[in-house]
């Protein structure tokens, strides 16, 4: 719009498309409307629809590049309200589908409906006691799930507002409701909610490595793992009986989660020697959030203890004070490490040692 | 009206091996020939390739879809699978 073509619109000159994508991730509905609006009228990017209420942002309480965090830093965590609402989609595409469990009532005997709804609870409680998060949005916001969403569908999302998981086509997955998926979209939820990272690239990659993280570690406090004793998988036993594999993602060991003549090999790198560029899988999201996953790995090697004592904590505090959309993978690298000085010290053998990680991921900071 | 559609991605990413389905209305009833074309009307579907879906979702699937009408002419769109609306999503399901 701005190039040989005049322009009617001049604000839509002077705002360049990734600050729209950013104002329509991150702004308040008037603000998204008007972002989208501009973006629609721009032939290079695609018009981005605006549904939220809410913007996806918890007020910062007056501090600069904290959201969540400050919001609810003296929030008693016994004021945290879990609110369960599992639905079946019936096999549909609408969503959510028929309720059929609530926060309170008893298994249905389904077998993803009750481990929908046991997962959520897991994950709500991670949320709380560890990072004194009440629910995903830090507002004690209801965790909504739909099961059987659509028919042999071979995914799990996050859409903004709640969960889904498919039933699998029984041939290469078989279900998803096994906790680490559950943990990766419900904490898709939290990134969205502690400021978003656009689901591109490098950001994209960093979003999908959080969810991974926070994914395998509401396994492992679920299981009481310290970080030598866990498996590190992403979607254990999610897989179908036939494929050969043991789960979707390693963090341990990006590229050997599988090798099948059916999906072929696990195409995650481990080092930015070898990052995939790409345009397929929105640049390579599920492909290069291995290298950040196998940079939380080996933290959590250096440190031991349980994964989110120490490296999650980082990890959060990182998360909620990194206010950049657009990180890249050395943005959120930095951004740790300041967060391991704030709760360590600068000079501090946590700080020390997690920069030794990233570097050994590649990435100098 | 030939009717290719491809879905890739999600939570998988490439993993996922694309799905593929393909449909020649010719060979249908004509009720469900009808209910094809005003589901797959390239103009619906341009409509529909311009809303680039939530920018908060993670893990939504990306569908690749081309209508060849009767006139011979390829209109090719690519939909994130939540701007493509439930009934149609039902209909790709039963193909
Ligand atoms: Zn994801």
């Amino acid at each position: 719009m701005c190039g040989p073509t005049p322009c009617h619109n001049p604000v839509n000159c002077i705002i360049p498309p990734h600050m729209l994508r950013v104002m329509a991730l991150r702004g308040d509905t008037s603000v998204q409307k008007m972002a989208k609006s501009m973006l629609k009228q721009n032939e290079s990017v695609r018009e981005e629809r605006a549904e939220h209420t809410s913007g996806g942002m918890v007020p910062n309480a007056g501090r600069q590049g904290a959201f969540v965090t400050s919001a609810l830093a003296f929030m008693d965590t016994r004021t945290h309200t879990c609110d369960r609402q599992i639905y079946d989609g019936d096999n549909k595409a609408s969503l959510p589908g028929t309720p059929v469990r609530t926060e309170g009532q008893d298994p249905t005997g389904d077998p993803e409906v009750d481990r929908a709804y046991d997962g959520a609870g897991v994950v709500f409680d991670l949320c709380s006691h560890e990072f004194n998060r009440n629910s995903l949005d830090g507002n004690g916001m209801p965790l909504k799930a739909t099961v059987h969403h659509r028919s042999k569908y071979n995914n799990a999302f996050w859409n903004g507002e709640q969960m889904a998981y498919g039933d699998g086509d029984g041939e290469i997955f078989q279900t998803f409701t096994e906790l680490s998926v559950i943990g990766h979209e419900m904490f898709h939820g939290v990134v969205q909610f502690s400021g978003g990272l656009i689901y591109q690239g490098q950001s994209g990659a960093l979003n999908e490595s959080i969810a991974d993280v926070f994914g395998t570690m509401t396994v492992q406090r679920h299981l009481d793992q310290d970080v030598y004793g866990a498996d590190w998988l992403v979607g254990k036993g999610i897989l179908g009986p036939n494929i050969n594999g043991v789960a979707l993602r390693s963090m341990k060991a990006p590229g050997t989660a599988y090798s099948d003549s059916l999906l072929g090999q696990d195409p995650q790198p481990f080092h930015m020697d070898v990052y995939v560029d790409t345009t397929s899988d929105n640049g390579g999201v599920h492909i290069n959030s291995g290298i950040p996953n196998h940079a939380f790995y080996l933290y959590c090697m250096y440190v031991g203890g349980k994964s989110w004592e120490k490296p999650g904590q980082i990890w959060y505090r990182a998360l909620q004070q990194i206010n950049n959309p657009m990180a890249t993978f050395g943005d959120w690298a930095a951004e740790t490490l300041d967060a391991a000085i704030e709760i360590h010290g600068t000079g501090s053998w946590e700080y020390l040692m997690l920069r030794r990680a990233w570097r050994l991921v590649g990435i100098a900071v | 009206m030939l009717i290719e559609i491809v879905s890739s991605g999600g939570f998988g990413g490439v993993t996922t091996p694309p799905k593929k389905l393909h449909m020649d209305t010719a060979a249908t009833s004509e009720e469900k020939r009808q209910a094809y074309c005003d589901a797959f009307d390239p103009d619906a579907l341009s409509n529909l390739s311009l809303d680039g879906g939530n920018p908060n979702a993670a893990d939504l699937a990306l569908y690749t879809i081309s209508v060849t009408d009767d006139q011979g002419q390829e209109h090719v769109f690519q939909i994130q699978e939540d701007a493509i609306p439930d009934e149609l999503l039902d209909l790709i399901d039963g193909m």
